[in-house]
């Protein structure tokens, strides 16, 4: 994944550096300030004043780039949005088939949220903090995931028969899971987190046996690869 | 009489939240709402979240009261799974700006309202993984099957709050396939599925 926030420097010198600075630098830091500050104190109690601050951006510059605290924060969603739907696309490709697709699509979205929590998050936890507006954006963004949930029915042997809400259950069910966790900052087993939730996407689709196979297999291919 | 000031507060607060959203709702509103003063809201309430704080604590115990008593009075489960599912529709459409209120406005706010959620959510997960009890195999289901299953129907019911024409009680077999495959698996699911709706009164 480019661009994780560690890798973002954002100086320690005073507000001089303003004009030398082009516009894409103080998106980026903005980025990472907003980043760090939300994951740490929440989004309510991240002041623009603080992010702004800790950007190392004067106000002036940032009112040319964002409107407000919220179209900062959406902007920092829907980049690590982008980001996370980039690094699936990738980890999927190597997939022709719908489980296997779903089965890696799963272990990288888990691999993201272990690597960078805070980036986790701003697009899991924050966003539904953050206001209706956020919280609309992120209902959006579960929602495009829904319909290649939905082609598991194919799979199944009385498709029609499912009930019509399984896959924002589904979708909703996992999201809570791991919402929970990050909040408490507990992901210390994300292998069993893998497991479990790779049986609670495919099971209604596959059948519990099919879906325990691949969640096993899934797993040891990832420890013969690490 | 305090009580019952606090009471007119609360309840100023949660019609304005419903109308306007929480965060648009100032203490003056309130008080003026209430028919009050500042003042007196202060010296009731330390702060506007801990009068949000003591709204949720109130909806917690009402809804709880209400659905954990419905699941206590089936001996079996998904008997009282299913029941507890019913007595929660029929409370949601009996009190549909406090679930505003509840789910939509400050369930997520801060630290104080997450250690509510935390006990109101822990009490829907054990009713759930009471499955646990009657499942065939309880070794095979994941740890946190009950809490992805109450995080799915949070989810749907979140999402259909306050549109119109929707009779959650409508929802209650899909839900209850969704709560009891894992346990008993995909017949007994199915069963839950195909069972008609129970209409509310």
């Amino acid at each position: 994944m480019a661009n994780k926030p560690d890798e973002v420097v954002v100086p320690t010198g005073g507000p001089g550096l303003e004009p030398d600075v082009s516009v894409e630098d103080r998106r980026e830091r903005l980025f990472a300030a907003t980043v760090e500050l939300v994951a740490k104190r929440g989004y309510r109690d991240s002041s623009l004043a603080h992010i702004i601050e800790t950007a190392q951006v004067g106000r002036a510059s940032f009112d040319e780039i964002y409107e407000s605290k919220e179209d900062c924060f959406l902007a920092a969603f829907d980049r690590i949005v982008a980001e996370s739907i980039d690094a699936v696309a990738l980890a999927v490709a190597a997939e022709n088939e719908w489980p296997g697709e779903m089965a890696a699509g799963l272990g990288c979205l888990l691999d993201l949220i272990v690597a960078d929590p805070r980036r986790a998050r701003i697009a899991l936890v924050e966003v539904q903090a953050a206001g209706p507006l956020a919280y609309a954006r992120y209902k959006e963004t579960v929602d495009r995931a829904a319909p290649k949930l939905r082609e598991g029915r194919e799979f199944s042997k009385e498709a029609s028969a499912l009930p019509g809400t399984l896959e924002e259950a589904i979708l909703g069910g996992i999201i809570w899971i791991v919402h929970q966790r990050l909040a408490k900052g507990e992901l210390e087993d994300p292998d069993s987190l893998l497991e479990g939730t790779i049986k609670i996407a495919l099971s209604p689709y596959l059948g519990d046996d099919e879906a325990k196979r691949l969640a096993t297999a899934t797993l040891q291919d990832r420890s013969r690869a690490s | 009489m305090q009580d019952a000031r606090r009471s007119d507060y609360m309840e100023a607060m949660v019609d304005l939240a419903f109308e306007r959203g929480y965060d648009a709702v100032s203490v003056a509103d309130v008080a003026e709402r209430a028919g009050g003063s500042r003042a007196e809201f202060e010296a009731l309430f330390p702060s506007k979240l801990a009068c949000a704080v003591a709204i949720l604590e109130g909806i917690a115990e009402g809804n709880l009261a209400a659905v954990r008593g419905a699941f206590d009075r089936e001996p079996a489960w998904p008997d009282s799974l299913r029941a507890a599912a019913y007595a929660h529709a029929e409370w949601i459409a009996d009190n549909p700006k406090k679930m505003h209120f509840g789910l939509l406005e400050t369930l997520w706010a801060s630290e104080l309202t997450g250690a509510l959620r935390d006990h109101l959510f822990g009490e829907y997960i054990a009713m759930v993984d009471a499955g646990r009890e009657v499942a065939p195999d309880p070794a095979a289901i994941p740890p946190f099957t009950a809490e992805g299953v109450v995080g799915a129907i949070t989810e749907v019911i979140s999402r259909r709050l306050g549109t119109e024409g929707v009779e959650l009680g409508d929802l209650v077999p899909e839900m209850m396939y969704l709560a009891v495959r894992p346990y008993l698996g995909e017949d007994a699911a199915r069963r839950e599925l195909a069972a008609a709706p129970r209409r509310a009164r």
